[in-house]
Formats: C-alpha cells, sequence, structure tokens
C-alpha cells in the first residue's frame, strides 16, 4: 500500500498528540508534526506531503496564512488541507475555504470524524484501520 | 329324373348351401356380438381404471406438495428466525462497535491528556496544557482555574479563557450548598443546565482540583463552545482525569518552580558569601 505523510500544523502538543494519535490508525500513514506555520511552511518546501491538517489560530504564522503560502507561493494545488477551527473563527474558516482549503474541522476534535474526512479526501481505498 | 326335377333339386341344394352359408353367418355375428361386448366391458374397466389411475396420481401428487409447501414454511420460518436472530447479533455488533469506537477516542483523550499534564514541570506550560484539554478536548468556551488558600477556604484565579477581566482578578463566588460540594465533599458539581452567565460569576460546573482528599483549586466551567451542545461521556471521564491529575500537576510545577528559584538564590548567595 502506498505510504501516505500527513503534515499535523498546531501549536497545541496537546492537539497534535490526540491528531497523531487518531492517524496512526490510518494504514501505511506517517505523521511528520509542525507547531506553526513557518515551521510547516519550511517542511513543505523541503519534503513532500499528501495532507495538511492545520489549526487557523497560531503564533508566528497562522493556518489561514499557510493556506494562503501553499496555494499561492508553493503552488500546491493539489495538494489537501484541512483547517481546524473554534467558535468565532467562523469568518476565518470561511477565509480559509476560499483560500484553497479542502474541509475543516471544529473543535473539540473527534477522532472518528477526523477518520471520516481522511476517508473522504482518500477515497480510492479504505485505509481506516477499525 | 326330369328336368325340372333336376332344376328343383339344384335349387335346393343351392338354398341348403345359402342356409349352411346363414347360419355361419349367424354364427360370426353372434361371435362378433360377443367379443363386441368383451371388449366394451374391457373398455369400461380401463376406462374405471385410468380413472382410478388418476385420481390416485393427482391425490398423491397434492399430497406430496402439500407435504412439500409444509416443509417449504417450516423452512421459511427458520430462516426469518435466523435472519432476524442474525440482523440482532450485527445490531448488537453495530452497537458494540460504536461503544468501542467510542470507548476509543475516551481512552485517546485521556492517554493525551494525562501524557500531556505530566510532560513538562513548567508551571505556565501546565496551566496553558490544562486549557488545552478544556478548549480542544472537553470543548469550553469560557472557563477560570482557581487555586484554593487553605487559611481563608476562598479561590484565587490562577488563569482563564473566554471571561471577563473581573472574573480572572476577583474571588470566585458559589452558592453555599455548591462550596460545600466542591470544597467540603471534593465532589464535583454540575448545574442542570449547561450554560451559565460568566458575567455573573456563577458556573455552570466546578470540579474541585483535589491531590487525594485535599481541594487545591477549582476549575469554573461558563460556558461551551456553540458547536458543543452540552457535556457527554468523555467529558466527565476527563474532567474528572483534571480533577486528579491537573492538581497533581500544578502543584507539583509550581513546587518544583519554588524550589527551583529557592536553590537559585541559595546558590546565588553561597556564590556571594565565597567571593566575600
Amino acid at each position: 500500500m502506498e505510504t501516505k505523510t500527513f503534515l499535523v500544523v498546531d501549536d497545541s502538543a496537546t492537539m497534535r498528540q490526540l491528531i497523531c494519535l487518531t492517524l496512526r490508525r490510518v494504514k501505511g500513514c506517517q505523521v511528520v508534526e509542525a507547531q506553526d506555520g513557518v515551521e510547516a511552511a519550511a517542511l513543505l518546501r523541503s519534503g513532500s506531503f499528501d495532507l495538511v491538517i492545520a489549526d487557523i489560530k497560531m503564533p508566528n504564522m497562522d493556518g489561514l496564512a499557510l493556506v494562503k503560502h501553499i496555494r499561492q507561493d508553493l503552488k500546491l494545488t493539489d495538494l489537501p488541507v484541512v483547517i481546524i477551527t473554534t467558535k468565532g473563527e467562523d469568518g476565518d474558516r470561511d477565509e480559509g475555504l476560499r483560500a484553497g482549503a479542502n474541509a475543516y474541522l471544529t473543535k473539540p476534535l473527534s477522532g472518528p470524524m477526523l477518520l471520516q474526512l481522511i476517508e473522504r479526501l482518500f477515497p480510492e481505498k479504505s485505509n481506516v484501520a477499525s | 329324373m326330369s328336368t325340372s326335377d333336376a332344376e328343383i333339386h339344384n335349387v335346393f341344394a343351392k338354398s341348403e348351401e345359402l342356409l349352411e352359408m346363414l347360419r355361419k353367418g349367424k354364427e360370426f355375428t353372434e361371435q362378433l356380438l360377443k367379443e363386441n361386448e368383451r371388449l366394451r366391458l374391457r373398455t369400461l374397466q380401463l376406462e374405471q381404471e385410468t380413472l382410478e389411475l388418476q385420481e390416485r396420481s393427482t391425490k398423491g401428487h397434492v399430497e406430496r406438495l402439500v407435504e412439500e409447501n409444509k416443509q417449504l414454511k417450516e423452512k421459511l420460518s427458520h430462516l426469518e428466525k435466523r435472519f432476524a436472530e442474525i440482523e440482532q447479533e450485527n445490531f448488537d455488533f453495530a452497537a458494540k462497535y460504536a461503544e468501542v469506537q467510542q470507548q476509543n477516542e475516551n481512552l485517546a483523550n485521556l492517554y493525551v491528556a494525562s501524557y500531556q499534564l505530566h510532560s513538562t514541570l513548567d508551571p505556565n506550560e501546565v496551566i496553558q496544557i490544562v486549557k488545552e484539554i478544556l478548549i480542544d478536548l472537553v470543548g469550553v468556551e469560557a472557563f477560570v482555574i482557581y487555586m484554593t488558600d487553605k487559611k481563608t477556604r476562598t479561590f484565587t484565579p490562577l488563569a482563564g479563557e473566554g471571561v471577563s477581566p473581573q472574573l480572572t482578578s476577583g474571588t470566585l463566588e458559589l452558592a453555599p450548598a455548591v462550596r460545600a460540594k466542591v470544597l467540603d465533599a471534593a465532589e464535583t458539581y454540575y448545574a442542570q443546565k449547561e450554560t451559565a452567565d460568566p458575567q455573573q460569576g456563577r458556573p455552570f460546573a466546578a470540579i474541585p482540583l483535589k491531590i487525594k482528599k485535599e481541594v487545591v483549586g477549582v476549575i469554573a466551567l461558563f460556558k461551551l463552545l456553540s458547536q458543543k451542545a452540552h457535556l457527554g461521556a468523555t467529558d466527565y471521564e476527563l474532567l474528572n482525569l483534571l480533577a486528579g491529575h491537573a492538581a497533581t500537576a500544578i502543584v507539583s510545577s509550581r513546587l518544583y518552580f519554588d524550589a527551583e528559584r529557592k536553590l537559585k538564590t541559595i546558590e546565588a548567595f553561597i556564590e556571594l558569601l565565597k567571593n566575600r
């Protein structure tokens, strides 16, 4: 099975760990973590990724700026990007989707919802281990 | 003999022949009639036999069909019963799967929360992690973490999120019954409705931060995120975990921080004495 590499971008170590723990259930997937948009952008420039999951609210470069950077500067038009939002960030969420994010998840994060979203984004095969 | 006598004799002989022929004809006709009668009888017998055979054959066929029908009905009933049983088993498995999935998520959340709480000895990081657990895992929008003063038994705010500055600077006022439940009984208080007015300073939930039976602080919850309708089983588990682990993490990190600070002060003081 083809290995997929996911990039998880969140300044919250708790969220990163929870997302990584959930993504471990996706067969043949590798997870790389970044604390903010700047670190994520550097990783995206140097490596190849199949999915980016980014929080909206982050220091240095937030999720919105990261989405714009991915689409406009890095020209990674086919790379799926999922943004994570909380209440009060509805405007940011819409802006994120307009900027090119493929989907969004809301906090508190639900593991099954994340796995469902991944199945939707990668429908070619059922990757999720039950 | 004269000619006429001869003719008469001839006629007589012919008539005798004719009579003989007629007699034979009669016998033949009688035989034919007899044979005809016998054949008629035989035909009747055969017809009768055919009818009986037909009747017997139809009756047997119907009986066989009835038997087959009965067997098929039994089979159908058995299959329907098995189908219902399997459907029920399937339903049970689906429910079990959902339950396991839910438990899996609960365990993942609890593991992450517990792991993160004990991942640092920096008090600020511990507080940040408690905040992250409350926002990211439980889905609380407005809350304040208070520490308890042992002497005055009052609550002093340590950190908060989504509340007015007054709430993070003043003390927490709890109704006497709630206070008794949280501070004296060291039990978590949950209001009937999971919303509260942060301005009024009355939380909808108060989680005692306890080390064994001693309450060292309280997490007051004022509001859930709008997409979060109510607290679920996982949330109660997480809040219970916070009640124990957050208290230990906060207190130990603060003690460690104080000890480090004092050690540095003593070391600096010793260094000063050495240099004199």
